[in-house]
């Protein structure tokens, strides 16, 4: 998709969530996260859906956006099917 | 592997899928599980004390040799209700079963040798007590033996102390929470405040970048590794502040594993003062619980007085009720400071009160809700009466299988912490972090040995 159609989407539309810099996997993060597994959980409820950004080099909550945005592949159809 | 459910979703279907993307949940549906189908046994005069078989006392290895002989079918059905519990839980959330299954036998087999040591009748004279056995063992093993990457699909720390604590409502009156939860809120309240600050405004004094303090800070205040990785997440931490965090975390966690039930026996503390003392100042559930736990297998030694299982009451009521379910608030508090008053890190958000409720540890709401269903089925009941059915039919078989998954829990914890694979802290950290463990550890002994001293010790004292 172009820059310009990714710009005019609403925040939660171009948030972390959708983005393809954004890392949220709980069992990756448990392997990039040295002890998070020890006394912690990727899977627990605290966690959220936050997760690593690959650009920023950061820990960010999904709901987070910024202007490097790049929609991951397969978001657009989901969003289309959750809308449908 | 499998992608998790919850990955990718968004809105409404993400919080549909949270239902099964989370262990907090499975814990719920396992935990809560267990104890309604007890609850109906009971209520049909039936029980689950058939498969909630535990080692009991004994001398010799022949007896012990034995026990496990003559109950070889019931640990062996033990053993398949967890396996196909935990196995159903783990696959939905992404693990294979090709290799949790083997990892399970595992960790079933070394925890039943580890309860088995805990029931000889000289192990307090050794302090073989179970939670320090399985730690230490699984500390030693993990460090200086290579596991096999199948094994950590079995080492869930986490989910097996969240199943703990859900089965561990059973025992828990619901009167007792209403009695006791706003005196362990107020004093946790005190003692987190007081301990974020501490470690928050020493680190930001030694230079430290502000939302690593605030990591720090609520990993040391509220719930640990949790707790950091939540407020990392909720203030955009750099991805090497949360790592930092959760050394520090296991480090003291592990400290306070032994310092404080040995602590606390020194001193002579009744169990329930023991109990809430651990629960102000260890930094993590699954730590916090080795050491009630520790310290209940204490009880009527040395004239520490209070009934065995109140320094786990205690424990829960200030770590659960007083701590953990505060961490949303935190987060939020913290999401709106950072991106109102702090140095931007390049990425917006929104502070969003829905945050609260979805950092929500939900598995006390499956501790709460067993607490309620127990209390229902012993409504009405005298306390002989209670003692003699709700008691060994009801409320036992479901300790058993709690003390179960809290092996399990207390084996994982050794076995997943490599020292060597730990993020290095740094001297700034350290300070800042060990500046509010002095004054955590310090705080809540005054204010469980002083303050409330009447209250937690009440709580210990059996009933008339």
């Amino acid at each position: 998709m172009n820059l310009s159609a990714a710009t005019q989407r609403s925040p939660a539309a171009r948030s972390c969530a959708a983005c393809s810099h954004f890392r949220s996997d709980p069992r990756e993060l448990e392997a990039s996260i040295p002890g998070l597994r020890s006394f912690g959980s990727g899977y627990a409820s605290v966690r959220a859906d936050d997760g690593l950004c690959t650009v920023h080099d950061r820990y960010l909550s999904a709901a987070s956006f910024c202007a490097s945005f790049a929609e991951r592949p397969g978001v657009t159809a989901q969003n289309q099917r959750n809308a449908s | 592997m499998a992608k998790n459910p919850a990955v990718g979703a968004t809105g409404d279907q993400s919080s549909w899928r949270e239902l099964f993307a989370k262990e907090d949940w499975w814990a719920v549906w396992i935990g809560l599980g267990l104890v309604i189908v007890a609850a109906i046994l009971f209520a049909n005069g039936a029980s689950l004390k058939w498969i909630a078989v535990t080692p009991q006392k004994w001398s010799t290895l022949d007896q012990v040799g034995k026990q496990f002989a003559d109950n070889a079918l019931r640990y062996l059905a033990l053993f398949a209700l967890w396996l196909v519990l935990l196995g159903i839980a783990v696959r939905t959330l992404g693990f294979r079963l090709a290799e949790f299954v083997p990892a399970f036998v595992v960790v079933f087999i070394v925890s039943a040798l580890i309860y088995a040591l805990g029931a000889w009748d000289q192990a307090s004279r050794y302090n073989l007590e179970p939670p320090l056995v399985a730690l230490v063992l699984g500390l030693l093993v993990s460090n200086l033996l290579r596991l096999p990457a199948w094994l950590q699909s079995g080492l869930r720390v986490e989910f097996y102390v969240k199943t703990g604590i859900v089965l561990l409502g059973a025992g828990f009156p619901f009167v007792l929470i209403l009695w006791a939860g706003p005196v362990a809120i107020g004093q946790a309240a005190i003692v987190s405040l007081v301990t974020f600050g501490v470690i928050y405004f020493t680190a930001v004094k030694l230079g430290l970048d502000r939302r690593l303090a605030a990591v720090l800070g609520t990993g040391g205040a509220v719930c640990g590794v949790s707790g950091s990785i939540a407020v990392a997440g909720a203030v955009g931490a750099k991805k090497e502040d949360a790592p930092i965090a959760i050394t520090l975390v296991i480090f003291w966690a592990i400290v306070m594993i032994f310092l404080l039930p040995f602590v606390s026996k020194a001193l002579g503390l009744p169990t329930g003062v023991a109990g809430a003392w651990i629960g102000t100042s260890e930094f993590a559930d699954a730590a916090g619980l080795a050491a009630a736990q520790t310290y209940s297998g204490f009880a009527g030694q040395g004239g520490i007085t209070g009934t065995p299982e109140a320094s786990v009451q205690a424990f829960t009521l200030m770590k659960v009720i007083g701590r953990d379910v505060w961490i949303g608030v935190w987060a939020l508090v913290l999401s709106i400071i950072a991106t109102t008053r702090w140095e931007s890190n390049g990425v917006t958000r929104r502070a969003d009160p829905g945050e609260i409720w979805r950092r929500f540890p939900k598995f006390v709401i499956g501790f709460l809700i067993a607490s309620v269903l127990v209390s229902l089925a012993a409504k009405g009941l005298s306390y002989d009466a209670y003692k003699k059915t709700v008691t060994p039919e009801l409320v036992a078989p479901l300790q058993g299988l709690r003390n179960w998954a809290f092996t399990f829990c207390f084996l994982s914890i050794g076995l997943t912490t490599r020292l060597r694979d730990l993020a290095t802290a740094g001297a700034k950290p350290f300070y800042a972090f060990t500046a509010g463990v002095i004054v955590n550890v310090i705080l809540g002994y005054i204010l469980s040995t002083i303050v409330f001293v009447d209250f937690w010790q009440k709580l210990g004292q059996p009933a008339p």
